[in-house]
């Protein structure tokens, strides 16, 4: 009785300690709250407080996040293990919030979520959730939260790409999503039942996880590590785990696949580095993996096979956001290329990366809803001579295409470069062979992403206009995020080294390289 | 200077931006000031420029050099990369700048009638021609790669937009043409990156003068020479490197087999840009075999020379045949660009001081003819709108002015004595003889096919002299072109006496431009060879050892 006593009391003491770092996401469950009542009582009469209230709830954890980073340094084991802080989860964090903010305000003016029948109020609710989720992903370090996030996660997405769910196809695309993602989640689970009966533990950074994994035999470990790595790859839509993208991408509101496309990849690519984390010691000079499970191998034909898989798909696509659903399994490729070196330089090319791919897939997804609301078209051929209609939109689009090329002077240039060269540097360090293939793949498939990107401007400027088009309503506020978004892609382009040396000094500045 | 000139342009794409479109005479004035101003700066540069330093692998040799840092990133576990902000010119990229200005001049000029939306028109020719010096002028790998790619955007736009009836596909088979080559080109860089290191600060660079200084590589780094660390799927990795970046810029040359598509960009770019095409474009890719490739694996550029000169002459050959096939002017003249760039690479590919100064001086010499020739063929295009040579007869006796400007055009061309090409085929033809008796490189008999090359291209220039220009004046378009065809213009001469005047006058005194560029040539076969030998000594003790 005095031990469960004690026991008690310690949990509760670790609970109260580990509350002070807990408080973006404290924050967000209460705005989440919030916007639920909101909506319920006021919700009717006044219909932008509920995206106002969330704008603020966003804006006020991002600054809680941005001041967990000084707080970060130090790795904080939070609840008995549950969750994990570090700088790396805090910058991931700052991004999750740039994006959410991009999207709530790109989902305000969009046509479908504002003229929906069942109100706009839940809506915000499930973005708000899957924040919260993502918080969760990037902080998680134990086994059953790995779950919980990713379930809360998928649940939350669930909903939003079915939420305008007027037509067959919506409702086709929604219930293939989640019976794809039920079934990866009973795998992951099962997963995650093995491991936890191999090692007797669901801390992932515990002392004796890998210990204990080592005495299981190594194809049983093996098994076990897949079965939880397919789960993340449902959600990384990793080939052959990427068949629901297409559809729910389509099928989607545009704020939701904005979302779905650069979010919640990010919050997989987060957990992701957490996960394989656990199976590197990381020496003084380089970086040690575990050696009953060949991650390096896996993930380099993992990511051929997902460039490639992507990137020849978006080639015969002609609607835009089919279009770009197979291109961002694309890019998922060429992330999963950062990751093979296991160091804080490719961690670093990930964050930056997925910063710029984030900011220019969100850009390109906002002409789009611009285009659809001001001249209702959605196929890449319906977008003939559209390109001097809306001049400066039209320019940023071809900014943002560019910058998802991978082409200078763009800030996607850049990013690119830095995953090739931590790619590069995992061949120097391991001499795998297979990375140069990787590296092939990934330049040939940057020609190809050029043929099918470029069907865009090649629409919008080369083309003549098949009728006479006027644009309807031209959403000026939108336009003018648009430009600021095409700017700061070339700005982060041109001049990197600001972002670059921001995200390298944080992952730097954790003393204890438990991390990879 | 060096800034001013290549931030002259943006300034001025700033300027066009921001002015409203109703004024649209306005943008042609802002572009053509531009240029002429890049001009001025150019010939005051001129008469600074020291004939006599030797520029090409060591900065001292370079001259109106800027360098400011521009990236600087402390990445992790390899210490921290270095990206400078780093310009200068030597003897041989200096010529180029020369040609680039007075290029983008006569572009310029011959830009006056574009109708559709003139100020998109100028805002992308305005940065082309940034991009353009940018490429020349850089002497940091990553800066000249920044360039290299920026080029490709506003001539897909240019191509794509102003262009003839498959403009479309002739663009954007150009884009992924030239962006297949180039992407290749970025593992390279980050593979140099990695092996190499500043000698003062110790930080990774991407500064292309170390690069090519064999002493600041890391030992057992992929691209160091003399350790088992060098060695890709049992070659070395200098070697593949070379050849990696050799694709990427013949594939720009263009050096057949890979230039398809070059006729077809040529065939439907408005006539500036054909001009820009064929007198820079074709430049830069041989500036970048010249500064990269020979300069930072000479190993390579001994080992892969036989190859290089065979390309050589094979574009020369199947060029000029093609020439003589084409139904259409302006694909001849395309052709005939194949043809002549063939001899660079011949004279590159004998690495004798004679046969590089030829295939300098061929640069500069095709960049004024290939805009001449490609002007000539917008002259009449844009009078009825045709250039089937079978459609035209006795232009002669209906415009003689412009028939005299072909004549010039064309003897010139074909290699007459007296004007510049004749100077730099020669060069090429005993560079290439000279070859296998000084150091074995390039055989006799490529000399002899080079020779027999100018003996087609005379047959197909003389040719069509015949079949347009002599003869009966006899149009498909009967009376309306009669009509149509009058002679040239004021601004049509404007271009045409220029560039007439320069191609004689480097033909007479050629030293004009010998000067500019022999003392860095001299150095670039030296140290080529020198360094080169010693290299490809080691590499194939390696090999042998393994």
């Amino acid at each position: 009785m005095e031990y469960y006593q004690t026991y008690i009391q310690k949990q509760i003491e670790e609970l109260l300690l580990g509350l002070p770092y807990f408080a973006p996401e404290i924050l967000l469950s209460l705005v989440f709250v919030l916007v639920i009542i909101t909506d319920l009582v006021l919700g009717k009469r006044f219909r932008n407080v509920v995206p106002g209230i969330t704008i603020f709830g966003l804006l006020l954890s991002g600054v809680l996040s941005v001041q967990q980073l000084a707080t970060a340094h130090e790795e904080m084991h939070l609840f008995s293990g549950m969750l994990l802080l570090d700088t790396k989860a805090v910058l991931f964090k700052i991004l999750f919030t740039i994006i959410s903010l991009l999207v709530v305000v790109f989902s305000i003016v969009d046509f479908q979520i504002r003229n929906n029948e069942k109100g706009w109020g839940e809506y915000f609710v499930l973005l708000l959730g899957a924040q919260l989720a993502m918080h969760l992903m990037a902080m998680s370090s134990n086994l059953l939260m790995v779950f919980l996030s990713v379930e809360m996660l998928s649940i939350c997405s669930y909903i939003l790409v079915a939420y305008v769910s007027r037509e067959k196809e919506v409702s086709e695309a929604g219930m293939k999503y989640i019976l794809f993602g039920a079934a990866s989640s009973a795998i992951m689970l099962f997963g995650i039942s093995l491991l936890y009966g191999f090692t007797g533990t669901l801390n992932l950074f515990g002392d004796n996880f890998l210990g204990e994994l080592s005495n299981v035999p190594v194809a049983a470990s093996t098994l076990a590590i897949l079965l939880v790595f397919a789960g993340l790859a449902f959600k990384l839509s990793l080939v052959p785990f990427h068949l629901w993208v297409p559809d729910a991408y389509q099928g989607a509101a545009t704020p939701v696949t904005a979302f779905l496309s650069t979010a919640a990849k990010a919050a997989g690519f987060a957990l992701l580095i957490r996960f394989i984390s656990t199976f590197t010691y990381s020496m003084p000079s380089y970086t040690m993996v575990w050696p009953n499970f060949d991650w390096e191998t896996l993930l380099i034909v993992l990511a051929i096979l997902t460039m490639t898989v992507g990137n020849f798909g978006a080639i015969w696509q002609d609607n835009i956001k089919r279009m770009l659903a197979y291109s961002s399994i694309g890019h998922t490729g060429f992330l999963v290329m950062g990751i093979i070196t296991f160091s804080i330089s490719g961690e670093a090319a990930i964050l930056f990366y997925l910063l710029v791919y984030s900011i220019a897939n969100i850009g390109a997804f906002l002409v789009v809803g611009v285009y659809h609301t001001a001249f209702s078209v959605n196929l890449i051929s319906e977008y003939k001579g559209l390109g001097p209609k809306m001049p400066w939109v039209s320019a940023a689009m071809v900014v943002f295409l560019i910058s998802l090329v991978g082409l200078p002077p763009t800030s996607g240039f850049v990013a690119k470069f830095f995953v090739f060269s931590s790619a590069f540097e995992a061949y120097t360090i391991g001499r795998h062979p297979l990375i140069i293939w990787l590296m092939v793949a990934g330049v040939l498939n940057t020609v190809v992403s050029l043929y099918y990107y470029f069907k865009v401007p090649l629409n919008l400027y080369l083309r003549k206009p098949d009728r006479d088009m006027r644009p309807g309503n031209r959403l000026i506020y939108i336009q003018i995020i648009i430009v600021i978004l095409a700017v700061a892609t070339l700005a982060i382009g041109i001049f990197p080294g600001k972002v670059m040396n921001f995200i390298e000094f944080q992952l730097n500045s954790s003393p204890a390289k438990l991390m990879f | 200077m060096l800034t001013i000139l290549l931030f002259l342009p943006i300034l001025s794409l700033i300027l066009v931006l921001i002015l409203p479109n109703s004024n649209n005479n306005l943008f042609k004035y802002i572009n053509l000031t531009t240029t002429i101003l890049q001009v001025l700066i150019v010939i005051g540069l001129y008469f600074a420029f020291d004939n006599n330093l030797a520029g090409f692998n060591s900065i001292e040799g370079f001259q109106f050099v800027e360098k400011v840092s521009w990236i600087g990133l402390q990445l992790g576990s390899l210490g921290s990369l270095q990206i400078d902000y780093f310009l200068g010119v030597d003897g041989i990229s200096f010529t180029l700048v020369i040609l680039t200005t007075m290029v983008m001049l006569i572009a310029a000029i011959s830009s006056w009638n574009i109708q559709l939306k003139p100020k998109s028109y100028f805002a992308l020719l305005l940065l082309l021609n940034s991009a353009i010096i940018g490429v020349f002028c850089a002497l940091d790998f990553f800066l000249f790669y920044i360039f290299y790619e920026l080029m490709l955007l506003p001539l897909f736009f240019l191509i794509g937009i102003w262009g003839g009836s498959k403009r479309e596909y002739a663009s954007i088979k150009f884009f992924l043409y030239t962006l297949f080559g180039s992407v290749f080109m970025l593992i390279v860089i980050i593979g140099l990156y990695f092996s190499v290191k500043d000698p003062i600060s110790g930080a990774h660079t991407f500064n292309m003068l170390h690069m090519m200084n064999p002493d600041n590589y890391l030992p057992g780094s992929l691209l160091s020479v003399g350790s088992e660390s060098g060695i890709l799927f049992g070659a070395p990795t200098r070697l593949i490197a070379f050849a990696v970046l050799f694709l990427g810029f013949a594939i720009k040359v263009p050096v057949v087999p890979l230039h398809t598509w070059l006729p077809d960009a040529h065939v439907e770019a408005p006539t500036p840009i054909s001009i820009i095409l064929a007198g820079l474009l074709l430049k830069v890719g041989a500036y970048g075999i010249i500064r990269i490739c020979y300069g930072i694996f000479p190993d390579g550029a001994i080992y892969f020379s036989y190859w290089i000169g065979l390309l050589g002459v094979i574009s020369i050959i199947y060029g000029a045949f093609n020439a003589l096939a084409a139904t259409d002017f302006k694909r001849l003249i395309a052709y005939s660009s194949v043809s002549h760039m063939g001899f660079v690479l011949l004279g590159l590919a004998s690495l004798t001081v004679e046969g590089i100064n030829g295939a300098i001086f061929q640069l500069f010499s095709h960049g004024i003819l290939a805009s001449m020739l490609f002007f000539i063929v917008g002259v009449i295009y844009d009078r009825v709108g045709d250039r089937q040579v079978a459609n035209f007869r006795g232009l002669m006796t209906q415009m003689p002015r412009y028939s005299f400007f072909v004549i010039i055009a064309f003897f010139a061309s074909l290699g007459l004595p007296g004007f510049s090409a004749f100077i730099a085929e020669l060069f090429v033809l005993i560079g290439a003889f000279t070859s296998q008796t000084t150091n074995g490189l390039v055989p006799h008999w490529m000399a002899v096919a080079g020779a027999f090359g100018i003996l087609i291209g005379a047959t197909y220039f003389l040719w069509t002299l015949q079949r347009m220009f002599f003869g009966q004046a006899r149009f498909l378009g009967a009376e309306t072109w009669a009509k149509q065809l009058i002679d040239l213009n004021t601004n049509e001469k404007l271009v045409l006496y220029p560039l007439a005047l320069l191609t004689l006058l480097l033909g007479i005194f050629p030293n004009l431009l010998f000067d500019i560029g022999n003392t860095t040539i001299n150095k670039m076969v030296d140290s080529t060879m020198q360094i080169g030998a010693q290299q490809l000594e080691q590499l194939k003790e390696i090999i042998s050892n393994r």
